[in-house]
């Protein structure tokens, strides 16, 4: 049966909706999406939390320096952090007498300024010295030096990007963080060799961005259901892509920077269903929520709940789509 | 007779030529080292109608991965680039290097508005300088963390530090 006609069928906005939508400033879509999931309350929370600017964090880069002696340093210029419960080499910044991307830790490569969420993927992943990994959507290289870092360099990793000028950061990122196993390619990550075989595959998905509306408040008014399918396919490719390149036995972390069900859910679901071999594997991490399980009146494959979810309002996050999934190969 | 379509090249990394090796080589051998890196490592990106090659020292499983790929972008140690037959060498290269100071290499060092001065890409005078030498070397701070290259200078009778690449460039860059 074709999902995809009750999935992206038209929104029949209730009055509650679009009064949310103005209250807060929003295209009703997304609202309709929030309230879909969360229910009204759950939808007025999230809501409310997106008022919030995202605070700015950093991750200490322990390749080249230990992350008290960092904290140290910091606060010894006026800078006031304050460690994040669920990464474990993140700080959010509290207080900044300059920018935090300014000073000469940064430029010293001592840490990254990366939000939480895009932290939390790589710990999913749990990378491993000597593995080989692929990064199909690299740069600018936030989660790509974070593989080297939690493997001491040791990883090797093969960072794709369709942009030429997102790849220049990466570079410029693995030079300053002191990082030197990897080869970056420009390339549409679609079109990778089929003979090249990673342990680990990690694919954070182009995505609507409806994540991060609390760094992005301009984000509140896109979303509308056309683009929403239209990001949907390509992450599905992208995914179906992933399953390609990741050795029996391996894994693959999809991740999309969104709370619409659409981009994460419904994404791995149809994975799920069309390959026998590829089961979902909840991560080792407390604290995160579960996947949906079942939306606008469909039932997703179970594995789908093992998926993880980040909420601005529950975790004080940006929103976030985790899945992890190991194919099995028979 | 119909001209031949010439190929397109892309930015590719190749095995470092010798002439090339001995360039690096001897920008090394002044500074009193050698590379340690296994020549084998040593690779050139070259870039179609660029006056200048980079260079990398790309690790060998890395290198497996070069021949899947008809272009690169970067992999690897960068070391700096060759242009006119000249070494120019690049920050991390510094960085490796700033752990050799004062055993294989004459490092510069300077004090705290020394690093400052450097970082933006100031000439250093001699009350901000820990310790000098002439010529192109590493510069540190007084903790010995590598802050770029730099060129111990005579000026006047006065000694300074004249910045050719410092990390401030990461940010002046805009990456």
């Amino acid at each position: 049966m074709n999902l995809d006609s009750i999935v992206f069928a038209d929104y029949k906005y209730t009055r509650e909706v679009l009064e949310l939508s103005e209250k807060f400033g929003y295209e009703p879509s997304i609202v309709y999406r929030y309230v879909e999931v969360l229910g009204l309350e759950g939808a007025w929370r999230l809501l409310e939390a997106n008022e919030n600017p995202l605070p700015e964090t950093i991750r200490c880069n322990d390749y080249l320096i230990d992350c008290g002696v960092l904290k140290a340093r910091l606060e010894g210029k006026g800078f006031r952090l304050r460690g994040i419960p669920l990464a474990p080499h993140g700080f959010e910044v509290l207080e900044q007498p300059l920018p935090i991307g300014a000073t000469h830790e940064y430029l010293m490569g001592y840490y990254y300024v990366q939000d939480p969420g895009s932290m939390v993927v790589v710990y999913v992943l749990d990378p491993k010295p000597g593995e080989f990994i692929i990064d199909m959507a690299a740069a600018p290289g936030g989660k790509a030096t974070q593989v080297l870092q939690l493997t001491r360099d040791k990883a090797r990793i093969l960072a794709v990007d369709v942009s030429s000028r997102r790849l220049k950061a990466l570079r410029s990122h693995m030079q300053r963080m002191g990082f030197t196993s990897y080869l970056a390619v420009k390339m549409d990550a679609r079109l990778l060799p089929e003979t090249l075989k990673a342990d680990r595959v990690l694919l954070d998905a182009p995505s609507s961005g409806e994540g991060i509306i609390r760094k992005d408040p301009g984000r509140k008014l896109k979303g509308k259901l056309e683009d929403l399918k239209r990001i949907h396919e390509l992450q599905v490719s992208l995914l179906e892509k992933a399953y390609n390149l990741v050795e029996e036995g391996g894994v693959i972390v999809y991740a999309a920077c969104s709370t619409a069900v659409e981009e994460g859910e419904y994404v791995i679901h149809k994975l799920l269903e069309s390959k026998s071999d590829i089961r979902v594997e909840s991560p080792r991490m407390e604290g995160l929520s579960p996947g949906v399980a079942a939306y606008r009146g469909v039932e997703f494959n179970w594995g789908v709940a093992g998926c993880s979810r980040l909420w601005p309002h529950i975790h004080g996050t940006e929103g976030f789509f985790i899945c992890k999934l190991v194919k099995s190969g028979k | 007779m119909q001209a031949r379509k010439k190929r397109k090249v892309n930015p590719h990394l190749r095995p470092l030529k010798p002439t090339e090796f001995r360039v690096i080589e001897e920008f090394m051998k002044k500074l009193g080292t050698n590379l340690e890196e296994p020549p084998e490592n040593l690779m050139a990106l070259e870039t179609p109608k660029a006056r200048y090659i980079d260079v990398f020292s790309v690790p060998e499983g890395v290198r497996e991965l070069l021949k899947h790929f008809q272009t690169h972008y970067s992999a690897g140690l960068y070391l700096g680039y060759i242009e006119k037959g000249r070494f120019k060498p690049g920050l991390p290269l510094a960085r490796k290097l700033a752990l050799d100071c004062n055993r294989k290499i004459k490092c510069i060092k300077l004090d705290d508005e020394g690093e400052k001065r450097f970082l933006y890409r100031r000439a250093v005078k001699q009350e901000n300088i820990i310790e000098w030498h002439e010529g192109v070397t590493v510069v540190v701070n007084k903790q010995g963390e590598p802050l770029g290259w730099g060129k111990g200078v005579v000026e006047e009778g006065v000694r300074a530090v004249k910045p050719l690449k410092d990390l401030g460039w990461y940010l002046r860059r805009g990456g």
